[in-house]
């Protein structure tokens, strides 16, 4: 046998220099053997090499997209802000040329009014910002989609989305540079939920009082007092039935007895039976503009009455025009706060009237840990005029979600406490009773909002994510 | 001459065996870092839930109102903490932070003891790599947690070198009526 550069030969037998067979099937089987060595080393080399060069490219991918979520999260922050809110409704394009006017003209707020400069309002727009101790990664801001309009109620030709809020998508690409040769970027693109937060008005623009007692319910800045329907105004005395039922009757016998469940489900208040359709227990209960409204003269809560009026269907409105007494152990609720509105309405200036009065004894659901549910709960409360009494301190009204919109301040009981609800509840209340554009829109035609509002962007989930090569 | 191939090629084979060890123990480190953080992750989405789809108890959401289980997510977060300036040490993350601290078990929040501002061990024990710490530092940034993670070289016996750098949003800040 010789073997010459890259090949080798093996003479036939018989012929000069050709060894026996039996040497040539040893030849054979060692070299099929180192073949079968080599290729096996090779692969295994070659599995090896590829998963250290999977696992390091891993990690450089890992690190690109841990750099654009970084951004992202820096992003989400920024525009959190008060000051930097109006990002959230306005179309990229228009970040840099935004103006106080535009804001102002389409009811948007901002704490800082945006300068007309055309400099980005946040970092990362236009340029890359390095993610802190990490001098290799950065990310960039490459887009912003608004939440977009269906119709043609943009406002100022194009600079907002939708002012309601909705569905904002924000692009990051994510950037890891090692040197010329070695950089490697990661695009995140993400939906994010936006919505209005609390509002401020415009005129002037400062923030709203946080003591409840502060609100004067003749302040101009108020919507205008909601108009009671003009039907019979009942007087009603509720008193516990059994565990699970509660008996109403109207004083002067107007109306046939009513027996309600105590909680959610079955017959609730103001429904004759369970099946909404079937109407309404007090007959001058109506519904307009899809909210039930009733007039209600009294209405007295025996001790241990426990009352739940059924908003799932529609908003429930009650109309006081004298006295809600809420006797000890009893509770007065909504399924939900903000459809369950009681508006104190009484004519004249006097703080006298109506009376609300609340017998405050905790209420010890069964839960644990043991909490105490207030006598007065998830309801929204605005008295034009009027007294607002509570009998004990525990549990204060700043316990529960009941909610006092403006009393007269002067005729508080002596132990009343002043709800400290944030103002973003009172006006959610506003919101859900009027619609807050319909109340707050501009006086008249041209003027700007009364009132303008914060905008928060809150969870995302990932829209399409790219780790180009 | 298998011998001879063999001999040849071993010093290139034990060196790509190597590298293999390496980058499970590398793999192995994502793990634990990516573990680590989902916990800071999740933690940061049930804070301060009122009302939210995930089962959830008042001692993890930390509300002042028994949470309830609905569709859409309501946050309450403290009023106090939101007005905290954005790079506050003492705002909503630092609050976050500090009730994380105190559940018993940690469901959400990393079984390994923290404390703001300083380096902790996290041990790596995954798929069979273990032997070595991963440090983790914690960082309250207004409503940002901070996150940063290091393997230096000199502190591990296979001279690894990692470093990761994380912010986490506390959700319930996109329900503070201000931000400062």
């Amino acid at each position: 046998m010789t073997v010459g550069p890259g090949r080798f030969r093996i003479r036939r037998a018989g012929s000069p220099g050709a060894g026996s067979a039996s040497e040539g099937l040893v030849v054979q089987a060692v070299l099929l053997m180192a073949m079968v060595t080599t290729i096996g080393i090779l692969v295994v080399a070659a599995r090896v090499a590829g998963s250290r060069q999977s696992a390091a490219s891993a990690t450089l991918n890992n690190e690109a997209r841990q750099a654009a979520e970084y951004g992202f999260s820096e992003t989400v922050a920024e525009m959190n802000r008060d000051s930097k809110s109006y990002l959230w409704v306005t179309k990229f394009s228009a970040w840099n040329t935004v103006t106080e006017r535009n804001l102002i003209a389409c009811g948007v707020a901002s704490t800082n009014a945006p300068s007309s400069n055309p400099t980005p309002p946040i970092p990362g727009v236009g340029s890359n910002v390095a993610v802190p101790q990490s001098s290799d990664l950065s990310y960039e801001i490459k887009d912003y989609q608004a939440p977009i309009t269906l119709g043609t109620d943009d406002c100022e030709s194009g600079t907002f989305g939708n002012l309601i809020g909705g569905t904002g998508e924000i692009t990051i690409v994510g950037t890891l540079n090692r040197g010329p040769g070695s950089i490697t970027t990661y695009t995140l693109k993400r939906t994010v939920s936006v919505k209005r937060a609390a509002p401020i008005f415009s005129n002037p623009i400062t923030a709203i009082p946080t003591s409840r007692g502060n609100f004067n319910a003749a302040d101009s800045r108020f919507p205008i007092f909601p108009t009671a329907p003009s039907g019979t105004r009942y007087e009603i005395t509720c008193e516990p039935n059994s565990a699970t039922e509660i008996k109403c009757e109207e004083d002067d016998g107007l109306l046939p007895d009513q027996v309600f469940n105590s909680e959610t489900g079955g017959v609730n208040f103001p429904y004759k039976t369970s099946d909404p359709s079937s109407g309404y227990w007090l007959p001058s209960c109506e519904k307009k503009d899809g909210v039930i409204r009733c007039p209600i003269n009294s209405m007295r809560l025996k001790a241990g009455t426990n009352m739940m009026v059924k908003t799932s269907d529609a908003p429930v409105e009650i109309f006081l025009f004298d006295k809600l007494d809420i006797e000890s152990g009893s509770k007065l609720s909504g399924e939900d706060w903000s459809r369950f509105r009681i508006f104190g309405d009484s004519p004249g200036t006097s703080c006298s009237s109506p009376v609300i009065s609340i017998n405050s004894s905790p209420i010890t659901p069964a839960t644990t840990p043991i909490t105490y549910e207030s006598n007065l709960q998830n309801a929204f409360l605005w008295l034009k005029t009027g007294e607002l009494k509570l009998k004990s301190r525990t549990p204060a009204l700043t316990s529960t979600p009941g909610l006092v919109g403006s009393v007269c301040q002067n005729n508080l009981a002596g132990d009343a406490i002043s709800s400290n609800l944030p103002n973003r509840k009172f006006f959610e209340g506003l919101g859900g009773a009027y619609n807050f554009q319909g109340v707050f829109g501009a006086l008249t035609p041209g003027d700007p909002p009364r009132i303008r509002f914060f905008y928060r962007g809150f969870g995302f989930s990932e829209q399409s994510i790219s780790a180009p090569p | 001459m298998a011998a001879g191939v063999i001999s040849l090629l071993a010093p290139a084979l034990l060196r790509q065996v190597a590298i293999g060890e390496e980058a499970n123990r590398l793999t192995a480190v994502e793990a634990v870092v990516s573990s680590d953080l989902d916990r800071f992750k999740n933690y940061a989405r049930i804070w301060k839930l009122k009302v939210g789809s995930y089962q959830v108890t008042d001692a993890l959401t930390m509300t002042t109102t028994p949470y309830k289980l609905g569709g859409a997510n309501i946050y309450d977060p403290p009023s106090d903490k939101c007005n905290e300036p954005s790079n506050s040490s003492n705002g909503l993350a630092a609050s976050l932070l500090n009730d994380g601290q105190s559940q018993n078990p940690k469901i959400f929040m990393p079984t390994t003891q923290f404390s703001i501002g300083s380096w902790v061990n996290i041990p790596v024990d995954m798929g069979g790599v273990k032997g070595f710490n991963v440090e983790r530092k914690v960082d309250a940034v207004g409503n940002k947690i901070l996150i940063s993670y290091r393997l230096l070289p000199a502190s591990n016996p296979y001279r690894l070198n990692f470093s990761r750098n994380a912010l986490v949003l506390v959700e319930a800040a996109a329900w503070c009526d201000r931000l400062p």
